[in-house]
């Protein structure tokens, strides 16, 4: 049954490896995330089998155990992070100007701590319609989300993501480039 | 077009999917709205950033790994009883093995027996985890069976945390409470880099019986899970 099961899943995995780590941002919760989600199927084997579109199923079922063991989580980290908030914005405070050739690789590490702080449902979206590329409807469809709850979490996540990175990301000479309105 | 609807369109913009004269209109509002181009162009650096945020490959043997312990935390096998544990206020399960432990303690015997928790008392189970050198970022696993929780991870089925190992014996403190009657196997998983091990601990909860003799004495001892002594 062990074989089967990974067999099942092996087509997937690079896609469940990539999401659940961006979702965690570390590669130790990425596999502990993992290891749960299969703890969780390896049971169910037998159903899996019949899903007909199973990637959208697991990605769906990532989600959600992601959501379900942060939401606990950050709830809790929340009440007591003034002092990861204080230092996130000292971070922010001190990262180098846009000359510094070091700047994309500083801002990428404000935005990790930065996804860190969102809400588990936000940075799902966020990171599933914006890096992984899906779109609204897309998600929709493989999380049974409503579209307009998606709508507001990634309108919300980005927001806060400016918040946080806004005056970084509007001087940065790197990304300016790019984002240049049309 | 005012800057509410051009929040509401921003997504189809940036992604190319806004066409004819609602393009159009966008566009006029943008020419003119100082706020909404900046808006703008900090929404595409925010996405171009989020993309380059590099993902490691996929971890070599994670899929095999990942199954092992999924097989083995699904794993049921009722074993036999062992009355003399039922009144041992602190089981001692001494763990083999062959990546971190070279040696065993006699308690080596105990480990592969049942353990049997009373339902909604606590007690504490200990894995006497024996490793040959100083191991640090040692990675501590621990899934449990239905209705038994871990003092200060309630509500959760798998807890795990990264630690250390000193030379010689560690002591890992687990306090472990049955919500419920259930059997089932507590599994441990101990790794570092390359090197894992699983160690499985089966685990019966009954209620108590009617003249309290179950033994499955609550422990004072205020030991957490992860402190490794």
């Amino acid at each position: 049954m062990a074989r089967a099961f990974e067999s099942l899943l092996a087509p997937h995995l690079e896609l469940l490896w990539h999401t659940a780590y961006r979702f965690t941002g570390r590669r130790e919760d990425a596999e502990d995330l993992l290891q749960e989600l299969f703890t969780r199927l390896y049971p169910r084997h037998e159903q899996l089998t019949a899903v007909l579109d199973l990637r959208s199923w697991l990605l769906r079922s990532l989600y959600h155990l992601y959501v379900e063991r942060h939401r606990g989580w950050m709830r809790n980290a929340l009440s007591r992070s003034d002092s990861d908030r204080a230092q996130l914005e000292a971070i922010a405070s001190e990262a180098p100007g846009p000359e510094c050739a070091a700047e994309t690789d500083s801002l990428r590490r404000l935005l990790v701590k930065a996804l860190a702080h969102l809400d588990p449902e936000q940075r799902a979206v966020v990171i599933l319609h914006d890096v992984e590329g899906l779109t609204l409807a897309e998600l929709h469809i493989r999380l049974g989300i409503p579209l307009g709850t998606l709508k507001s979490r990634l309108f919300r996540g980005r927001e806060r993501l400016r918040q946080q990175l806004g005056n970084l990301l509007s001087g940065s000479g790197v990304l300016m480039g790019k984002g240049t309105l049309r | 077009m005012n800057c509410d609807s051009v929040r509401s369109v921003l997504d189809a913009y940036t992604a190319d999917a806004l066409a004819g004269p609602a393009r159009a209109e966008m566009e006029s509002h943008l020419a003119a709205c100082a706020a909404c181009r900046t808006g703008l162009v900090q929404t595409r650096a925010l996405v171009e950033l989020l993309r380059s945020i590099e993902v490691p490959d996929v971890p070599d043997g994670l899929s095999e790994r990942l199954v092992r312990t999924a097989a083995a935390a699904s794993a049921r096998r009722p074993r036999r009883y062992i009355a003399a544990f039922a009144v041992a206020a602190t089981l001692v399960v001494g763990v083999a093995t062959s990546m971190l432990v070279r040696s065993l303690s006699p308690s080596a015997q105990e480990y592969g027996d049942e353990v049997l928790l009373t339902v909604g008392e606590t007690r504490l189970v200990a894995l006497d985890v024996a490793s040959p050198r100083a191991l640090d970022q040692v990675r501590f696993v621990v899934l449990l069976p239905d209705g038994v929780e871990l003092a200060g991870h309630e509500g959760r089925d798998r807890v795990s945390w990264s630690g250390s190992l000193k030379p010689g014996v560690n002591r890992l403190n687990l306090r472990l409470t049955a919500r419920r009657g259930s059997a089932g196997p507590l599994v441990a998983e101990i790794r570092h880099g390359k090197q894992e091990k699983l160690y499985h601990v089966r685990l019966r909860a009954a209620p108590p019986s009617p003249e309290g003799a179950s033994g499955a004495a609550r422990d004072p001892d205020s030991a957490r899970p992860g402190v490794l002594t």
